[in-house]
Order: C-alpha cells, then sequence, then structure tokens
C-alpha cells in the first residue's frame, strides 16, 4: 500500500481517470406505511441501472459508489480503487482500537470488517 | 440527479453544500477544499490533522465518513470569482431524448472545468418533466445553446448570475415532504 499524497483521497479516482456521470435516484413520499416499498425500490432502481449500465458495456468503472449518494444497501468503500478498505481497516484499529465509532455511533458507512 | 418542483420552501437559504456543487471541479479544491481539521478521537484526544499531522488518517478522512473522530473545526480553501452564467430549465417529457443527447455531447470527450450540469428526469405532481441545472463559472453567454435549442420549455431561467443565487433557486425546489 503506497503513502498517500497529500492531495489524494480514499475514492481512487484521479485526473486521468475516465469522465464519469454522476446519477442520483432521489424519493420523497409522506406515508411510513410507504417506508419498505420506496426504500426497496430505491435499492433495485440503483441495482438494475449498475446492471444494465455493464451489461451495454459503455461504462468503464462499474464499481465506483459516490458514498454521499449510496442508499443503504450498496458498498461504496469495497467498490474504490487503491485499496480504500485496508486504509481504512489500518487508521480504525490506530486510531479507534476499541471501535467506538464503529459500534457506539449509529450511522453511516461503516470500516468493513 | 432528480428533483422535485414541488413549492417552494420558505427559507431558501444557500446552503454550503449546494454551493460548492458548482466549483468543485476547479483545481484548488481537487482533494484538498479542506487542509486543516480539528479531530476528537475516540479516546478524547484533540488533533489537528492535515498533509504533515498524521497523513493517514488526512487521507481516510476524506471520503472515511464518520468512522474516526468528530470533525469540531475545519478550515475551507477559498478562491475568488465573479459571476457565473446558468439557471434551471424544465421541459415536458417527450424532450427526454434530445435532452439526453445534449448532456451526452457535453459530457464527452473533453473536460472543462469551468462548466457544471445535471440532467434529471423528475416525477411531481402526477407528472414527468425534465429538468437541467447548469452553471457555467465565468459569464460566458455563448454556453448552454445544447439545452436552449431543445423546445418546447416549461421554464427557463438561464442568465447571469452568483452561484449563491443559484443555489437559493434550486433550494426553493427541493421536495418538502417529510420521508
Amino acid at each position: 500500500m503506497s503513502a498517500a499524497s497529500a492531495g489524494q483521497d480514499l475514492m481512487g479516482l484521479n485526473a486521468s481517470s475516465p469522465g464519469m456521470t454522476l446519477w442520483l435516484s432521489s424519493f420523497a413520499w409522506t406515508n411510513p406505511k410507504d417506508d419498505a416499498n420506496v426504500t426497496a425500490a430505491a435499492a433495485n432502481l440503483a441495482l438494475v441501472a449498475g446492471i444494465i449500465a455493464s451489461e451495454e458495456g459503455s461504462v468503464t468503472n462499474t464499481t465506483f459508489v459516490y458514498s454521499a449518494y449510496a442508499n443503504a444497501k450498496q458498498k461504496p468503500y469495497q467498490g474504490w480503487a487503491g485499496g480504500a478498505v485496508e486504509r481504512l481497516q489500518a487508521a480504525s484499529k490506530k486510531y479507534d482500537p476499541n471501535g467506538v465509532f464503529q459500534k457506539l455511533v449509529p450511522g453511516g458507512f461503516k470500516v468493513p470488517t | 440527479m432528480a428533483y422535485h418542483f414541488l413549492d417552494p420552501k420558505e427559507d431558501g437559504l444557500p446552503t454550503m453544500s449546494s454551493i460548492m456543487r458548482y466549483v468543485t471541479s476547479r483545481p484548488v479544491f481537487q482533494n484538498n477544499r479542506l487542509p486543516k481539521k480539528k479531530l476528537v478521537l475516540a479516546y478524547g484526544a484533540v488533533i489537528n490533522v492535515n498533509a504533515s499531522s498524521y497523513p493517514d488518517l488526512f487521507h481516510v478522512l476524506k471520503g472515511g465518513n464518520n468512522n474516526f473522530g468528530i470533525v469540531t473545526r475545519f478550515d475551507l480553501a477559498m478562491f475568488e470569482n465573479g459571476l457565473g452564467y446558468g439557471g434551471n430549465l424544465a421541459y415536458p417529457i417527450s424532450t427526454m431524448a434530445a435532452n439526453l443527447g445534449v448532456f451526452s455531447n457535453l459530457s464527452v470527450p473533453y473536460y472543462d472545468p469551468l462548466s457544471s450540469f445535471s440532467t434529471g428526469v423528475s416525477f411531481a405532481n402526477g407528472g414527468w418533466v425534465v429538468a437541467n441545472s447548469v452553471y457555467y463559472t465565468q459569464d460566458d453567454t455563448t454556453q448552454w445553446s445544447g439545452f436552449q435549442d431543445v423546445k418546447p420549455q416549461l421554464a427557463n431561467t438561464v442568465r447571469t448570475l452568483n452561484v449563491s443565487a443559484l443555489a437559493t433557486e434550486k433550494a426553493g425546489k427541493v421536495a418538502t415532504t417529510n420521508r
């Protein structure tokens, strides 16, 4: 795992990465009874869109997911090139060895185990 | 990106994130938008994190979300920018193919860091609309002719403006349902 320069982030993209289109689907509803159906439909839409794009061969990077737009069923870190998961695990072990931010802080995409 | 043309919010103040999305392709923002952060760790230590202080943590905090600590302060890199040219355009759903064609042509093959745009289809009030949100970070009125040429249009606010005016305009179009 190489040392990171000041300009790098965890997402594994850089100036020479192929261009990508950022796609977001956003849902708004009022009835709590619809929660399960809407969240399932949203997750399914993302999944199917990824499959279709992959099958068409028009997408060069089929694993990248932008975490700020991801739904709870997606796994953004696992799709980032450049050792994102290993860096997260190493930093978590070093700076949060008791896993406070993994176990006591609810919400957000946790460090993959 | 899909958003909804529902009733405007009462307090459509521009948020930091809504302004940031129009300028994040600028080099000064590339991965160094927040060059310094103050972080509280799990065992109570308060540390300063930047490119030379805890560089491994500096790296994972750019994308690592809330996994390492509580950020209590950050410095934000700034640059001066004047007026830009952009706005929002709305069309009936019949224009979807034409709009996606313009979007596709604008997306490749060259990359203009001054240009920012999104095209979306949105379902609201029982119907579908196509909506473009565009902003060129210089006041270049030759921009956006592709989207301007697609007809018919339901609305068109493209004009010379600054980024906060555009963010306020977009804030007024966000869905206000509670879920």
